[in-house]
């Protein structure tokens, strides 16, 4: 019987051999060299095979550079830029529970013959509401500008403004098209249609939709800003009409109601204070709802205090990725729109999908309204799923945003972050490998270290 | 189904390996080394080649294959046509020679895809034949001229033969990583040594006296202008040096404002060329301190700025990336990107800085949009007249133009030239982009190039180092920098070829692009100093402080006098600290300065106080236009 088990561990381990000797060769080897490299000053272009000086053993002295040493003022920079992308991290969270609650809705295609006709009513609709859209916002031509401009006798510039009212144009009529056939495509494919349409944003992934953000955000010309020029103009123009007091008042109202709010929040959670880590979480929790409401009613009160003032000069919309105060918020919003219809949806509908019927029958029959459906019997049945898209969402904002910062702003300061941080240490410059790979271990403990607090805090929830 | 299949395996790999073992080979591994030997064969460089030739012209001729009578021509005819005395020489030449033309040992340089190179690499092949009396072949390859894949592959091993640098920095990077050849005794032999350069080229070839490189060309910026659009101003045509106060009237004129959009002045003026041309300085002369907190750079920034934000005649990044967009030059246009070429060739911008390298599209702009037109419409009116000066003028034209539309680079003939002069109209002339050429205008009375050459550096570690040396050698040939200074690949690098005398082709630039030839191209080396380096501190981490910092400058959020101060205190910061963490550097600064370095004071602080008064002045002296002095 032993020999028998010894035989047939051996077989296991021969069909898993490939598989171990790959990830010992390619995996675990590189890993555990990069941690040794971490203590030594190696670089590319001082120690190689052409050179007689050997790599020195340096202790902590990378890592010492990094966190308090001469690389600190860039280590520190470009972790805070980190962290401020990862501001879209819970708004993306909130959004695919949203939109995944909203897609789990029971909505069956309608029959044949009133789906038919549904459908032909909404694309009749949207080609009617295009057309006049169209009538409406278009600039009229410009054939003489065209063809100078074709023929090279004028500049382009010349069409710039006539271009800005051809985006606006566009984008309404896009607007209108889009609605409608989203009611068409609902209407005829059921809530399948809405899936798949959400999740659209997740094919079109990496540089491709970097591109299509890069062109979206110009300045002028560009779909947003076209957008956001007019919406501007009206509340320029309303603001003007209204006396300063009223706005300085509404900023003060806003910022009282929410501090009351917040200021009520904690006072619950201290009144309700329970034992143990599970009370400190839920405490931490209110807490950190309250300075999030305050925050957000802060930044309201002073937009709404300042606005009178800002509109003397007409508000005009931001330079996105060039302006270095918009090049994070640009890439936040870019990143919250990807991650809304992405994989947490996915996550987020196969976890709904689990939830036990019963248990909603079971709270309907107790009178529980909507609200009290979903905070006491969805939430926690989702609380697994939640705890999972939190981790992996914290990793992936922890070590993403190279790519955004490579191909959006051409890394402009603003928007580097660590896994950037590393790259130009590593292959560019000097092609310090020893720094570099410091900076892959500090990043792994910080990582781990977010991981363990979520596991600490998320499998309370879950367990609750 | 199973059959179906494995023969289907079969076949792909049947083919693969006869493309890869019979066509692939026999098509390319050779043509080029023979056609070096047809472009020799007519002045042969030693007897063997001589009688090579005339034994081959007998066979070729008793087997009916009809040599032309100078082998030069075989160049001038279609590869099919070319194709039977090509092989014919190639079975004729390996039955006589030792070794087979496909196995001549071939050169691997890393360089741009430039369609220039395949030109240059045919001279090299002539050129050693030529002068080594042996074939030699030579392949680029674009797609490894990253500057860290050139490290790592060469470390390992696999680096290309010929590596190719920008500039002093990189050079500093290769050298210091050990993967260049010291070939200082090699160019003192064979008269390829810093002596024939321009004296800023210097600094990307060698380092403390150690030739490493040398120059493929000269890479710097000038100043271009629409002619037609000062015409229309009344503005006199800016000659000799100018200042930024003058650049600023005329931008004002130029820069047209209406309901309908708005041309600028001028693009491409960047804040650190200007404050180089107004006498700043990064570092000290040695290097020991970065004394960038000076008044002329905050005099260069401010005036930066306000070409901008208060003269208005310098588009906003914003709107730059606007103009881009509205225009769609490029998909992904940004400020600082290569739009600001694109946007003056559509006449957005009445000027810009941009370099010789320019020419070849903008000369593809007036071929394709003006003068390819004109000339079909005049071969068209000429089609139906049999008159003998009808007939030769076609036949000229249709030349020409067979001649351009392949490669606006080729060079035609005086009569080819005239005709197509001639075709065009007054009305055709109007629309043709007519460019000058100027200095950059500075705060000064004088302009300041800030300059480094593209330069070739043999791979230590390659088998093929001395062919690789040989190709160094090339590059100070007359026939490789007269070639670079035809083809408007900025200007070469050689100083007795590249001179006042003229730079001019063939190819003629075509009409509207003469200033190309412009005698300002040569004068700026006059005026051209390197980039500045110190070995106490990594240039590209000195990016790395004053990139965001010119950022928020470029976007008007920070005063120049807070950023010049931040620059500083963020470069003086990084050298005590590699001070402190390295002795050696540490010994050799410590040398420099004459005292020993106090990590408590700062670096400024300490090098002002080691030197006497007449010292501390040459601390803030304006090397920019002097020490940097051309020839």
């Amino acid at each position: 019987m032993i020999g028998s088990a010894r035989k047939r561990l051996l077989i296991a381990l021969a069909f898993l051999l490939p598989n171990l000797l790959g990830f010992l060769v390619f995996t675990a080897g590189p890993v555990l060299f990069s941690l040794a490299m971490s203590f030594t000053d190696w670089a590319l272009t001082k120690h190689n095979s052409f050179s007689s000086t050997p790599v020195r053993f340096v202790g902590i002295e990378n890592y010492a550079r990094l966190l308090w040493g001469d690389e600190s003022g860039f280590f520190w920079n470009y972790f805070g830029n980190t962290v401020y992308l990862m501001i879209g991290i819970p708004i993306g969270i909130a959004g695919s529970l949203g939109l995944a609650l909203l897609l789990n809705a029971k909505s069956s295609p309608a029959g044949r013959g009133s789906k038919a006709w549904g459908v032909g009513v909404a694309l009749a609709v949207t080609a009617i509401s295009c057309f006049g859209v169209w009538m409406l916002t278009t600039p009229g031509p410009a054939p003489t500008e065209l063809t100078a401009v074709k023929s090279g006798e004028i500049g382009l510039t010349d069409l710039t403004v006539f271009q800005v009212d051809r985006a606006r144009s566009n984008a309404a009529v896009l607007a209108m098209a889009v609605l409608g056939a989203v009611v068409a495509g609902g209407m005829a494919f059921g809530s399948a249609f809405f899936r798949t349409l959400f999740y659209l944003p997740s094919l079109l992934a990496g540089v491709a939709m970097f591109l299509l953000w890069k062109t979206l955000y110009r300045p002028r010309g560009g779909l947003i800003n076209a957008g956001l020029e007019p919406l501007l103009n009206w509340i320029t123009h309303a603001t003007k009409q209204t006396p300063e007091w009223v706005w300085k008042a509404g900023a003060a109202g806003v910022f009282g109601l929410v501090a009351m709010l917040a200021g009520l929040t904690v006072v619950n959670g201290v009144r309700n204070l329970g034992s143990g880590v599970a009370g400190a979480a839920a405490l931490f929790g209110r807490v950190a709802w309250a300075a999030t409401l305050l925050a957000a009613g802060w930044g309201v009160a002073i937009v709404l205090w300042r606005v009178h003032g800002w509109a003397a000069d007409g508000l005009k919309p931001p330079d996105w990725l060039i302006d270095p105060t918009y090049a994070k918020p640009a890439l936040i919003v870019m990143g919250v729109w990807c991650g809304v219809g992405g994989g947490n949806m996915l996550l987020y509908l196969a976890g709904l999908s689990n939830v036990p019927p019963e248990l909603y029958e079971a709270a309907s029959i107790d009178g529980a309204s909507g609200w009290q459906r979903f905070k006491h019997v969805t939430w926690p049945q989702l609380a697994p799923t939640t705890f999972f898209i939190v981790i992996m969402s914290t990793i992936g904002g922890l070590q993403g945003g190279f790519e955004q910062a490579m191909v959006m702003t051409g890394g402009a300061a603003e928007t580097r972050v660590l896994a950037f941080y590393l790259y130009e240490r590593a292959f560019k410059g000097t092609f310090e490998l020893g720094l570099a790979s410091a900076i892959a271990w500090v990043m792994f403990a910080m990582i781990f270290a977010m991981t363990i607090v979520n596991f600490r805090l998320g499998s309370q929830m879950t367990n609750d | 189904m199973r059959w179906i299949i494995l023969g289907l395996i079969a076949l792909w790999t049947a083919l693969t390996g006869f493309a890869y073992l019979v066509v692939l080979p026999d098509q390319a591994r050779d043509e080029d080394v023979i056609a070096a030997y047809f472009g020799v064969a007519d002045s042969p460089p030693n007897e063997r080649v001589r009688g090579l030739f005339e034994a081959f012209r007998a066979k070729a001729e008793a087997e009916g294959l009809s040599p032309p009578a100078r082998w030069a021509d075989l160049a001038l005819k279609s590869r099919d046509e070319r194709a039977p005395l090509v092989a014919a020489f190639r079975s004729f030449y390996n039955a006589r020679a030792d070794r087979p033309l496909a196995a001549t040992p071939t050169l691997v340089w890393s360089t741009d895809d430039n369609p220039a190179r395949a030109v240059q690499c045919q001279l090299f092949r002539e050129w050693h034949l030529r002068t080594y009396g042996e074939p030699i072949d030579i392949v680029t390859d674009p797609t490894n001229r990253d500057i860290t894949k050139t490290i790592v592959q060469c470390v390992a091993g696999a680096g290309p033969d010929i590596i190719e640098s920008y500039g002093p920095i990189q050079l500093r990077q290769l050298v210091s990583a050990g993967v260049a050849l010291d070939v200082t005794d090699a160019a003192k032999q064979k008269g390829f040594g810093p002596d024939r350069v321009f004296p800023v080229a210097v600094y990307s070839m060698s380092i403390d006296g150690r030739q490493y490189a040398f120059p493929c060309n000269i890479g710097y910026t000038v100043l271009f202008f629409h002619r037609d659009l000062f015409a229309e101003a009344g503005i006199p045509e800016p000659k000799g040096p100018w200042s930024i106060e003058q650049l600023i009237e005329v931008g004002r004129t130029l820069t047209a404002r209406d309901t309908t959009g708005r041309r600028v002045g001028i693009m491409g003026m960047h804040p650190t060329p200007m404050a180089m041309a107004n006498g700043a300085r990064l570092f000290t002369d040695d290097g020991t301190a970065c004394v960038y907190n000076d008044p002329r750079t905050v005099a260069a920034f401010r005036a930066y700025q306000d070409l901008m934000y208060r003269h208005k005649v310098m588009p906003t990044p914003a709107e730059a990336a606007s103009m881009a967009a509205a225009g769609g030059a490029n998909m992904n246009a940004d400020a600082a990107s290569a739009s600001a070429s694109a946007l003056f060739a559509a006449k957005v911008s009445a000027m810009v800085t941009d370099g010789r390298w320019s020419y070849k599209g903008l000369a593809e702009r007036n071929r394709d949009r003006v003068i390819r037109p004109a000339m079909e419409r005049t071969i068209a009116a000429l089609a139906g007249k049999t008159d003998e000066s009808s007939r030769t003028e076609r036949e000229l034209l249709e030349s020409a133009l067979r001649s351009l539309v392949v490669e606006v680079l080729r060079p035609i003939s005086d009569g080819q030239y005239a005709a197509m002069e001639r075709a065009l109209t007054a009305d055709d002339r109007r629309l043709l982009l007519n460019l000058g050429v100027a200095h950059i205008p500075s705060l000064r009375t004088e302009p300041t190039y800030e300059a480094g050459a593209r330069v070739a550096i043999a791979n230590r570690a390659s088998p093929r180092r001395d062919y690789a040396v040989r190709f160094l050698e090339f590059l100070a040939s007359e026939d490789y920098n007269n070639q670079i200074n035809f083809t408007f690949d900025s200007i070469a690098g050689d100083m007795h070829v590249t001179n006042r005398n003229g730079i001019a082709g063939p190819p003629r630039a075509l009409p509207g692009l003469e200033g190309f030839d412009s005698p300002v191209f040569v004068e700026a080396m006059d005026f051209a100093v390197p980039t500045e380096l110190s070995p106490f501190v990594d240039r590209a981490r000195v990016g790395e402080i004053d990139g965001p910092i010119i950022e928020r400058v470029t976007n008007n959020r920070l005063t120049p006098e807070e950023a010049v101060k931040q620059i500083e205190d963020g470069v003086n910061a990084q050298i005590r600290a590699n001070l402190l963490r390295d002795s050696r550097l540490r010994a050799q600064w410590e040398k420099l300065v004459g005292r020993p370095f106090d990590p408590e004071r700062g670096v400024r602080e300490q090098v002002e106080a080691a030197r006497k008064p007449a010292q501390v002045s040459s601390v803030h002296g304006g090397r920019a236009g002097e020490g940097g002095r051309g020839r």
